[in-house]
């Protein structure tokens, strides 16, 4: 490991100002001899520099900005003003349309799932047809153009409370808001399907969904989708999500990127377990014995004297 | 009298305007410095302000009651933010600045290449994915910990730590491709 790895944790702490002043010596020294390191440190510095110098507006202009706020709010009231009427949105734009819309189909899937069957297989439709063209259409859109994980990241909707079950025939019924609150039927491997698992394995708030999440993306390893599990089984801060996905990517070790960052799990994970899984899916998976034991040595760490066992268990069965 | 941000969301809500000028007060300087670490002016930083709070009116019956009314807020001028920025991507202006012009003696050619690197910089955030660049705002222009950047991205201490780190890295590696020199 490279001393720019050694510190990254360091330098981490100290760009997220929770650096103790005692423990900046060791980076400041590394930064004078590596050029890399010293030009992020002067990033870092800029940017503070640049806050710094952010004009600040006076009380004056924060008068002025609520008076235009108010003033932009002088059209059509957007709440109901009688006392103790529930709020309604104003009902002008396309949104809202779309919204009503929506809520009308979200109506029909619930409907047909109370009537024990689903809306689709009474009617013979998606039960959105309607809304193609609105916000699905364009959830949809934008899904079909996330090919990577980052694009993903970057896209103009976020999944927020969402939840997913296995529906009838090869489909997936998705629940989530995304501006508005969300409720339909898609083929499992659709590419918004695709989008809600990413965010979904993205989103720390609740392992729990994670989970769930890769056990449903397990069976796709399409690039945002494999990105997405490969990130959770490298990354996530839960061990079970962790071991979850190392587990459903054990079988798929004939991709070089699968097999690559099982090596690295095997290597740099923390826990002994997930470096165990690791280097029993690799062995099972013929890789090298001679890159197993490498990765296992690259560096000394608690657990090493296991994997060793391991290993030498291995290949004895061989 | 100190009004919680759930008892104002419940009079604007009722239709008073008093209670969404003290949410504006409450809230306008964490907008501001939002929006300027999106627009790096501040002439276009207020008209963010003024966009956010306008939804921010508009989605009042959007926001959960169990939510933070200040993260929430924080998310919708960040979304204002990039909504300006590809309009300013979209419609490109050149302002030509006088200054520049000018036959520069040292300490002023100073002061410019100061200048030059600091909109380097400030454009190159334009390289970072939306939740990079609202780490790194609500970071620097904001001071937020990470524990906060991480309430507002709704994620965890340790993500907002990592994203806020790949975004220097990001960083560094598009000024070192420019040269330091953005278009």
């Amino acid at each position: 490991m490279s001393e720019c790895e050694r510190l990254e944790s360091t330098f981490e702490a100290y760009v997220a100002g929770e650096l103790e002043e005692a423990a900046l010596g060791p980076l400041l020294v590394h930064c004078r001899i590596c050029e890399d390191c010293r030009r992020l440190l002067e990033i870092h510095r800029d940017l503070a520099g640049l806050a710094s110098r952010t004009p600040e507006p006076d009380e004056a202009d924060f008068d002025a900005l609520e008076a235009r706020v108010l003033g932009g709010l002088a059209g059509p009231a957007k709440w109901q003003a009688e006392e103790g009427a529930p709020p309604a949105r104003l009902r002008t734009g396309w949104f809202p349309r779309v919204a009503a819309a929506l809520a009308a189909s979200v109506l029909l899937v619930v409907a047909g799932f109370a009537a024990g069957r689903a809306p689709w297989e009474r009617t013979g439709a998606t039960g959105d047809a309607g809304l193609k063209t609105g916000l699905i259409g364009a959830i949809r859109a934008d899904a079909a153009s996330n090919h990577k994980l980052e694009d993903v990241e970057d896209s103009r909707f976020t999944y927020s409370n969402v939840s997913f079950r296995r529906a009838t025939g090869d489909r997936l019924a998705l629940d989530f808001d995304v501006t508005t609150h969300v409720q339909l039927v898609e083929p499992a491997r659709s590419e918004l399907v695709r989008d809600v698992l990413a965010q979904a394995l993205l989103n720390p708030s609740s392992a729990g969904a994670r989970l769930r999440a890769i056990a449903l993306a397990a069976g796709d390893l399409e690039p945002k989708l494999k990105e997405a599990l490969l990130f959770a089984m490298r990354r996530d801060e839960s061990l079970a999500v962790r071991l979850e996905a190392l587990t459903m990517l054990s079988d798929r070790l004939s991709d070089p990127d699968v097999k690559s960052a099982v090596l690295a799990t095997l290597r740099e994970d923390d826990s002994v377990q997930m470096r165990l899984l690791a280097l029993d899916s690799l062995a099972a998976h013929s890789v090298d014995r001679g890159r197993i034991r490498e990765a296992i040595q690259e560096k000394a760490r608690p657990g090493d004297e296991a994997l060793l066992v391991r290993l030498a268990q291995v290949e004895k069965r061989l | 009298m100190d009004f919680s941000d759930h008892d104002l969301v419940k009079e604007i809500r009722a239709g008073s305007k008093l209670a969404f000028e003290r949410l504006m007060r409450r809230y306008g300087r964490l907008v501001y410095r939002v929006a300027y670490g999106f627009t790096g002016d501040r002439e276009s930083a207020m008209d963010v302000a003024q966009e956010t709070f306008l939804k921010v009116h508009t989605r009042l019956g959007s926001w959960r009651e169990g939510g933070h009314l200040k993260n929430w807020i924080a998310r919708i001028a960040a979304h204002e933010g990039l909504n300006w920025a590809r309009s300013v991507r979209r419609h490109p202006t050149c302002e030509l600045d006088e200054a520049l012009f000018l036959q520069p003696d040292p300490p002023q050619e100073e002061r410019l290449l100061e200048r030059e690197t600091r909109d380097a910089l400030h454009r190159s955030l334009s390289s970072l994915n939306p939740r990079q660049r609202l780490a790194v705002v609500l970071r620097y222009f904001q001071g937020m910990s990470t524990r906060e950047i991480g309430a507002v991205l709704e994620c965890s201490e340790g993500t907002a730590r990592n994203i806020l780190f790949r975004s220097l890295r990001k960083l560094h590696a598009v000024l070192a491709a420019s040269g330091g020199i953005l278009p």
